[in-house]
């Protein structure tokens, strides 16, 4: 495996008598598309101070590219907070060419990849403008631009997508994406937004009340988050069946579809838990006993009910 | 890539100077001040000059004095050249009184009646419908004196008027400090006055710039931006430096304008009409004399010739950079704990007291600069820079200076760490106001601070 860009272990922060962060330790490797997950409160926002550089752990080890963080990595990042804002007196492009200045960039190199940028999303009329007069979806793209105009190795984004149009929502995502795929860059999005967290991120990371409730890639994520759920099509005798099982596994949901007059084809959808000493094959085996099974799906849990589920087990 | 602390501040410190220099109100602020200013002192001159009014004046030498008769039962002056050619002065002159109706009848405005006792009493009486102005009056006791002076060498010496001159002496006391050589006058107060309130205003004026940049970044929520690479100090520093710098640069246009609107006007006086008349009635060469001499001739204006004007401008630029900085301390603090202006309102009025008293202190110190009030307000370092001001012109020990500056500077120094302190963890606070337990707690105890 190679080093992970991002490493923490037992790092912990803390505000006074709040904790912020309790011992966390967290991985995140390059060029993967990373979602942080949470509650609000749950440390995402101070985890990401840390690594940008803004705040220091308490305690615990963070280490960048496989160093010990010091501020010189802090060029190598790009950070787009949830909050975020332009100067209001500057101009657009100038502001963009501070950041990149701040970064260490050099100033011929920034305005030549601005140039670019502006194309890439449909903001060339604005290079001269006042910010004042940008309204937030144009604010939002200015915004992105500066975050990422100095070619970060680790994009970190928090709700890159608030304010956005979805046609502009889709021309970031797609920069994110060619960005990934055409640089390696490897981006950390912290969002609320499951939908793009299933559509975008290759793992998750989900914090609660800071500690890490649950991390790993999202496909594997989802497989634990569904195990010993299944969507069963069935016909046949429903009353005894759901009597039958009622006694060793819970009946999530019902709902039937009728496909003939006769009651007795109808066909039933049930979304069954079962318990874990009742393996789905061994199951299976026992159902077609009892009904004419149709169809028998894993049930897919969406990042949505994950995220609720882990948050809920963790709080109880 | 440069990426060292000193390239991150100075790139601060050129956005807040640029940005701000760039502004179509400091523009117009930096060009139109010291016109301003001049048309300012100007009006008020021409508006003095066009309320006095002529004054036409009816003179009885009942005892034939300074006249002789002339052509048609009138009387001329024995003396003309002591009754210069003026706009706003006209005599006439005759042997009897006239009546009120009759003088206002004939367009005078006063009556001068003098006899023979004049030359032991030196005093005549002056008979007015409208009361000249103190101006005119002292033309008129000088034209006055001057004629009698001259009959007087005439009937009662063997000298020549020219001579008498040369004897003639009038002793004019100059004030110098026997340790410093310098001059003292009311003069050198007032001007210390103005620089007071020049500093005091800088001062305040761009402290609060400080503060409103800081609850800018704070509010629109850029600062979590800028400070993922840039230490809170940093962008701190570069804020104070960069806006400090736009302050100097307004006092250098300020001083460069007035010094070259100075030079336009004293020209345009050397080349006028007005000149030479002058240079008549001072008795002077035609073309001998130039605007430093009507300056120096000018009893109110003579003292702008004595100030050392590099060590006011070099010793005020020094105190508005010291003293702005530490008072730009407070102002950043307030700055981080609110989130809009007008939350950090009542908390300026404590950081301006320690000024406005300063500036109180200054106005009771122009009479007595020495005073130990004076000394001691013009070396604590809240005080010190409007205080010195008031002192400079008048010619202070080096040492008082030195120790002044070093004082503030420390003082700056420590009170621009200290805000730093609080600056850093109050700058990210939303929603919720620190109070000043956790103030001070951060400034004894700090947070662990950025990377």
């Amino acid at each position: 495996m190679t080093t992970p860009v991002l490493h923490t272990q037992g790092v912990t922060k803390s505000f006074g008598d709040h904790v912020a962060l309790s011992p966390l330790d967290v991985e995140v490797q390059e060029g993967r598309i990373v979602g942080l997950l949470g509650p609000n409160g749950a440390g995402k926002t101070t985890l990401l101070r840390m690594v940008t550089g803004i705040t220091k752990p308490d305690a615990g080890e963070l280490r960048m590219w496989g160093q010990p963080h010091h501020r010189k990595l802090l060029s190598r990042m790009g950070y787009l907070p949830e909050e975020r804002g332009l100067y209001k007196s500057m101009r657009v492009a100038e502001q963009v060419l501070y950041f990149a200045t701040l970064r260490g960039m050099a100033r011929p190199d920034a305005e030549r990849e601005l140039k670019g940028w502006f194309e890439r999303l449909e903001v060339e009329g604005w290079w001269n403008r006042e910010v004042a007069d940008l309204s937030k979806g144009m604010a939002q793209k200015i915004q992105f631009i500066a975050t990422v105009l100095h070619g970060p190795e680790l994009l970190i984004l928090d709700e890159p997508f608030s304010g956005l149009d979805p046609i502009n929502a889709a021309l970031v995502r797609g920069e994110m994406m060619r960005l990934v795929k055409d640089n390696g860059t490897t981006l950390v999005l912290s969002t609320h937004d499951m939908g793009s967290v299933e559509a975008l991120c290759d793992e998750v990371i989900l914090l609660h009340q800071g500690k890490k409730v649950l991390a790993g890639p999202t496909d594997v994520v989802r497989e634990d988050a569904r195990r010993g759920r299944i969507r069963l099509a069935m016909r046949g005798n429903l009353m005894a069946f759901v009597a039958e099982l009622g006694a060793r596994a819970e009946l999530l949901s019902k709902s039937t579809r009728t496909e003939s007059a006769n009651a007795s084809d109808a066909i039933h959808d049930l979304d069954i838990a079962l318990p874990e000493d009742w393996p789905m094959p061994a199951f299976l085996a026992w159902a077609v006993e009892h009904v004419d099974v149709l169809e028998a799906v894993p049930l897919k849990l969406s990042m949505e009910e994950v995220f609720v589920q882990s948050v809920e087990s963790a709080s109880s | 890539m440069k990426q060292g602390a000193f390239h991150i501040w100075s790139t601060v410190v050129r956005r807040e100077y640029v940005t701000r220099v760039r502004r179509r109100a400091f523009l117009v602020a930096t060009l139109l001040g010291p016109v301003l200013w001049v048309g300012l002192v100007a009006g008020i001159v021409l508006l003095t000059q066009s309320t006095e009014s002529p004054a036409k004046v009816w003179v009885v030498d009942h005892d034939g004095l300074l006249t002789v008769p002339a052509e048609g039962g009138q009387f001329v002056p024995t003396f003309p050249s002591c009754y210069p050619e003026r706009n706003l002065l006209e005599y006439r002159f005759g042997r009897e009184t006239k009546e009120a109706d009759v003088l206002e009848a004939e367009g005078f405005t006063c009556m001068v009646e003098l006899d023979e006792g004049i030359l032991q009493s030196k005093k005549a009486q002056l008979l007015h419908l409208e009361p000249p102005t103190g101006k005119t009056k002292r033309w008129m006791q000088r034209d006055l004196s001057q004629a009698l002076e001259r009959l007087k060498v005439r009937e009662q010496s063997n000298l020549n008027y020219d001579d008498y001159l040369a004897l003639k002496t009038d002793v004019v006391l100059v004030g110098i400090d026997m340790t410093t050589g310098e001059h003292k006058g009311a003069g050198q107060g007032g001007l210390g006055f103005v620089f007071s309130i020049f500093m005091l205003t800088f001062v305040l004026v761009y402290g609060m710039h400080v503060m409103r940049g800081v609850i800018e970044e704070k509010s629109n929520r850029i600062v979590e931006v800028v400070l993922s690479t840039v230490r809170p100090g940093q962008l701190l520093a570069g804020k104070i430096a960069g806006i400090g710098l736009v302050g100097l640069t307004q006092i250098a246009a300020w001083a460069a304008l007035s010094w070259a609107l100075m030079l336009g006007l004293g020209m345009a006086i050397e080349q006028s009409a007005w000149m030479e008349s002058w240079t008549a009635t001072q008795g002077l060469t035609a073309g001998t004399a130039d605007f430093q001499t009507v300056l120096a001739a000018e009893e109110d204006l003579a003292f702008l010739l004595d100030i050392n004007w590099g060590v006011m401008l070099g010793c005020g630029a020094l105190y508005f950079v010291l003293g702005y900085a530490m008072y730009a301390a407070f102002f950043a603090t307030i700055g981080a704990m609110v989130e809009q202006e007008a939350d950090a309102q009542y908390l300026m009025l404590p950081v301006m007291m320690p000024l406005l008293f300063s500036y109180v202190l200054a106005s009771m110190t122009i009479d007595a600069p020495e005073s130990t009030l004076a000394i001691v307000s013009s070396f604590v370092p809240f005080s010190s820079p409007v205080s010195m001001m008031v002192r400079l012109p008048m010619g202070v020990p080096w040492w008082h200076v030195a120790i002044s500056m070093a004082l503030l500077a420390g003082t700056a120094a420590l009170l621009v760490a200290l805000a730093a302190r609080v600056y850093r963890v109050a700058i990210l606070m939303y929603g919720k106001r620190p109070n000043f337990r956790e103030i001070v707690r951060w400034t004894l105890r700090p947070d662990s601070g950025a990377l």
